[in-house]
């Protein structure tokens, strides 16, 4: 029985019980002759053998063809499934299987393609409810990315080898010693399992990830490949709301969710109609950025006259390229941080001018920049009136000029109406969401929003459909919003007729939209009736594979 | 630098020491350009170079002009080895008419070597070679699994007992070859293999050589190899062998590795290579196993490989997998 209790994109947190013994992962196993532990392997002449709560699987056979070979098998031993590698097309986790255990993980270790292609495979051929043990796979400073990856459980058997030959392995790089550091290897690698846990407990392991991976240039490659090539395995698990976190390294420019806003807005994304000036502004490191001291700086500049319903204020910034203003309060945009040193990455440069000639291609009227240094990264891109003196945005004299700016060249267009704006914003906000035909089908000729940004209600007549806010960090649905995204079969999630009292439970689920993540707005609905919505608390496929754990937290129900 | 191959000239032609009866006397052993080994045209077995010693025309006249230049080297040597890449016994290797030259020219010899797959050895084809004869079979190993799928042999063991078996009815020797390590098998595993294959030819066989695996040019095995996934075998694996087997075992044991010190053949830390090799060579001889006496500080690190190759559950090479990585050096 397989208890998630906490995620962080692949990785995960499980309590696993069998035969009244529960493990926690993830788990080191002690591999030896003499091991111990709910689930260890034991090592004698004639191979090893995978022991999980009093039942055996024996891992190794005759003739050990390597991973690169092709002539994989998968062999069950009751609920026990052991893979030899490689895993290809064909190859399949039989049904009832609770435990998958890769024999020959270990040769997966410098060959990061085969380890990312591999793993993702076994992952989605077994699907959540599994629990997936790498032996040989893991040293400390591996741990985390391979749990980042999807394994569940990992063995002592590589640290002790290494420190067998003298090497003791850390959690930042392998050091020569000359002299046995099994022990030293064997804690190591229990010490940075616990801050493994710690980590995914707080939604972090993406951040453990990236300052592991460069320990070593295979590690380094590991996590390139796996952004590279699993983006789509990656992305599946990857909740839409979240703590806050840093991108520190390059490779967190890479990350599933920062990736997956910067394709939402390049696809996805469209500006509120009636927005004719294109405002450019820098990014602050308060979150979201309209509660940041330079922030209400600049709308003291913006907000001054009948203009600024016409002016669609942008934040240049990196590792999301453009956020606009009414999506401010959206995860990633509410959460990230990342060192600002003026000093550009020319991927940073790269993405940030992609969306930048996106927004340009919506069609403004004209282009403002009130960014400072960081101008020079799109100056030559178009025409654009810079509004910032001194390199200096928040001085008087900037503000002065972008307040007159605005002014000038708002001058002939009409002023729009507030209801306008705000509804024309909605309509984008709901298009980040949901996509543009959900929004079009929510803001019909009687729908209208109300309220102070971000705090934006969405009214048919006097019936609200739903709301934006900064704590949701999205728009939340009232039971007659849901009602429009269930007659759309939008993120609903279709349960058996029973009572349903507090939270929805994944047991009860019969299917679920593919397409919802964690985090995201879900309609329950029986036999086409909308019962209740809520906020998913994992993806429609876990809530599929899965027999336990909350799948929706319900909001509100019929 | 590439010598022009010539299908009227042999490939090599050596001398050596061997025994006979028991006594170490010279030898000269000769390798044969033929059209080459039948299984190799049907793919070959995976750690088989030979393919490269044979031409695809050689005809009878080749052969006789072969034998020719191989008797102006014959110095009277009472042993004499007959290599031809494949089957002596084969007659699209060697048409008889050349086999009956080759038997009539070495009819002084005490000894005649040569080798052949079982599939060519028949009541028959037996009746025609002298009583000085020793067969040579390939069997490599008693497991018909190893056999097949690491070896890819194409017979199986009991095709070379009965070929054994029909040459001791013809009264003549059998010399069996068995592989250490092949592909696929951890040192340990493959130890075992060689163990239970000696006892299985121990019942056909007078002498038993032990071949480590050596990596050819050009074999699957060494694609495996190149890419880290085979290491050739220790030379402790072959002493551990020799020691256990000798007291067990009724044949002479045997064992002259090709390419062994070198990375491509059975090797050990370096520094103790050719003097365990040399014990080996001296045991081969002798059958002393007082002979294999030698030490050297790497026996602690190949036991402690075999012991890293059942934790790890790989045949791979296991210290080029960990020495191949930047670390700092802690000491």
């Amino acid at each position: 029985m397989l208890d998630v209790t906490a995620r962080s994109m692949r990785g995960r947190v499980c309590v696993y019980t069998r035969n009244d013994a529960a493990v926690q992962t993830p788990a080191v196993m002690q591999t030896c002759r003499d091991a111990a532990g709910d689930m260890h392997i034991r090592v004698s002449d004639s191979g090893r053998t995978f022991v999980a709560m009093g039942d055996e699987a024996p891992l190794d056979q005759k003739l050990r063809y390597p991973a690169v070979r092709g002539r994989g098998d998968v062999t069950p031993y009751g609920s026990i499934a052991v893979i030899r590698l490689p895993f290809e097309e064909g190859c399949m986790i039989p049904e009832g299987t609770e435990i998958a255990v890769i024999a020959n993980a270990y040769e997966l270790r410098g060959d990061p393609r085969k380890a990312v292609s591999q793993i993702s495979a076994i992952r989605e051929s077994a699907g959540n409810g599994v629990i997936l043990a790498a032996p040989g796979l893991a040293e400390p400073s591996t741990l985390a990315m391979y749990s980042y990856m999807g394994i569940d459980v990992f063995d002592d058997s590589l640290p002790r080898v290494l420190g067998a030959e003298g090497i003791e392995t850390m959690s930042e790089g392998n050091a020569d010693r000359g002299i046995d550091s099994v022990h030293e290897n064997i804690a190591e690698m229990g010490r940075e399992c616990a801050k493994v846990r710690t980590f995914t407990a707080s939604g972090r392991l993406r951040e453990l990830a990236d300052q592991r991976a460069p320990s070593s240039p295979s590690s380094v490659a590991l996590l390139r490949i796996f952004d590279d090539v699993c983006y789509g395995y990656q992305e599946e698990m990857t909740p839409v709301t979240g703590t806050r976190f840093s991108c520190n390294t390059t490779q967190s420019l890479m990350r599933p969710d920062v990736l997956r806003y910067r394709k939402a807005i390049m696809e996805r994304y469209e500006k509120p109609a009636h927005k004719r000036v294109l405002l450019l502004l820098p990014c602050s490191a308060r979150k979201p950025y309209h509660k940041s001291k330079t922030h209400k700086m600049f709308s003291s500049a913006i907000h001054t006259a009948g203009h600024d319903t016409v002016v669609h204020e942008v934040i240049l910034t990196s590792p999301l390229g453009m956020v606009p203003r009414e999506l401010d309060v959206f995860y990633p945009a509410n959460s990230y941080d990342i060192p600002v040193t003026g000093q550009w990455k020319c991927q940073e440069r790269e993405f940030i001018r992609e969306l930048f000639s996106r927004f340009l291609s919506f069609g403004y009227d004209e282009v403002v920049s009130h960014l400072g240094s960081s101008h020079d990264l799109i100056g030559d891109m178009a025409d654009i009136i810079d509004t910032v003196v001194d390199d200096d945005p928040t001085s008087q004299a900037s503000l002065e000029l972008l307040d007159n700016t605005l002014r000038e060249i708002t001058r002939d267009m009409p002023s729009g109406e507030y209801m306008t704006d705000r509804k024309e914003s909605v309509r984008a906000v709901l298009t980040f969401q949901f996509g543009k035909s959900v929004a079009d089908r929510i803001m019909d000729e009687d729908t209208f929003a109300i309220g102070k940004y971000p705090y934006w209600k969405i009214m048919r007549g006097k019936t609200q459909l739903g709301m934006l806010s900064e704590e949701r960090g999205m728009i939340s649905l009232t039971m007659d919003g849901a009602g429009i995204l269930a007659s759309m079969g939008i993120n609903v999630v279709d349960i058996q007729r029973f009572d349903l009292k507090g939270s929805l439970f994944a047991v009860g689920v019969k299917s679920a939209d593919h397409n919802i993540r964690a985090g995201d707005e879900a309609v329950v609905m029986t036999e086409g009736e909308v019962i209740a919505v809520g906020v998913a608390q994992m993806c429609g496929k876990e809530m599929e594979e899965m027999s336990r754990g909350i799948a929706v937290k319900i909001r509100h129900r019929k | 630098m590439e010598k022009r191959r010539s299908a009227s000239r042999p490939e090599a032609v050596w001398k050596e020491k061997d025994l006979v009866s028991g006594q170490e006397e010279d030898a000269m052993v000769a390798i044969f350009r033929t059209s080459g080994c039948s299984w190799a045209k049907k793919g070959g077995c995976t750690m088989c170079g030979y393919s490269s010693a044979s031409l695809s025309e050689v005809t009878t006249e080749d052969l006789m002009s072969q034998i020719d230049e191989v008797m102006r080297k014959y110095g009277g040597e009472k042993f004499v080895k007959i290599y031809t890449s494949g089957s002596f016994l084969d007659d699209n290797e060697i048409p008889p008419e050349v086999r009956e030259r080759i038997f009539s020219e070495f009819s002084e010899c005490s000894r005649i070597l040569f080798e052949s797959r079982p599939e060519y050895v028949t009541r028959e084809s037996l009746s025609q070679v002298p009583k000085t004869v020793t067969l040579a079979l390939g069997l490599e190993s008693s497991d018909p699994d190893v056999l097949s799928k690491s070896v890819r042999k194409g017979f199986t063991p009991e095709d070379s007992r009965r070929a054994g078996e029909c040459a001791k009815d013809a009264g003549l020797c059998v010399r069996t070859y068995l592989l250490l390590k092949p592909l696929f098998m951890t040192e340990s595993d493959a130890i075992e293999d060689v163990l239970r294959s000696i006892a299985f030819a121990d019942t056909f066989s007078d002498e038993i050589s032990v071949n480590p695996v050596n990596v050819q040019r050009g074999t699957y095995l060494e694609h495996l190899w190149r890419r880290g996934s085979y290491r050739p075998p220790w030379i402790w694996s072959l002493t551990e062998v020799i020691t256990k087997a000798a007291p067990v075992t009724k044949a002479r044991i045997m064992s002259s590795p090709s390419g062994g010190g070198s990375q491509r053949g059975v090797h050990n830390c370096g520094a103790c290579d050719s003097k365990v090799l040399d014990a080996v060579h001296e045991f081969s001889i002798t059958q002393d196993t007082g002979c294999m006496d030698v030490h050297c500080e790497c026996e602690t690190r190949w036991r402690r490989y075999l012991e890293s190759e059942r934790m790890l559950g790989t045949a791979a090479d296991i210290d080029r997998g960990i020495r191949d990585e930047l670390m700092l050096a802690g000491r």
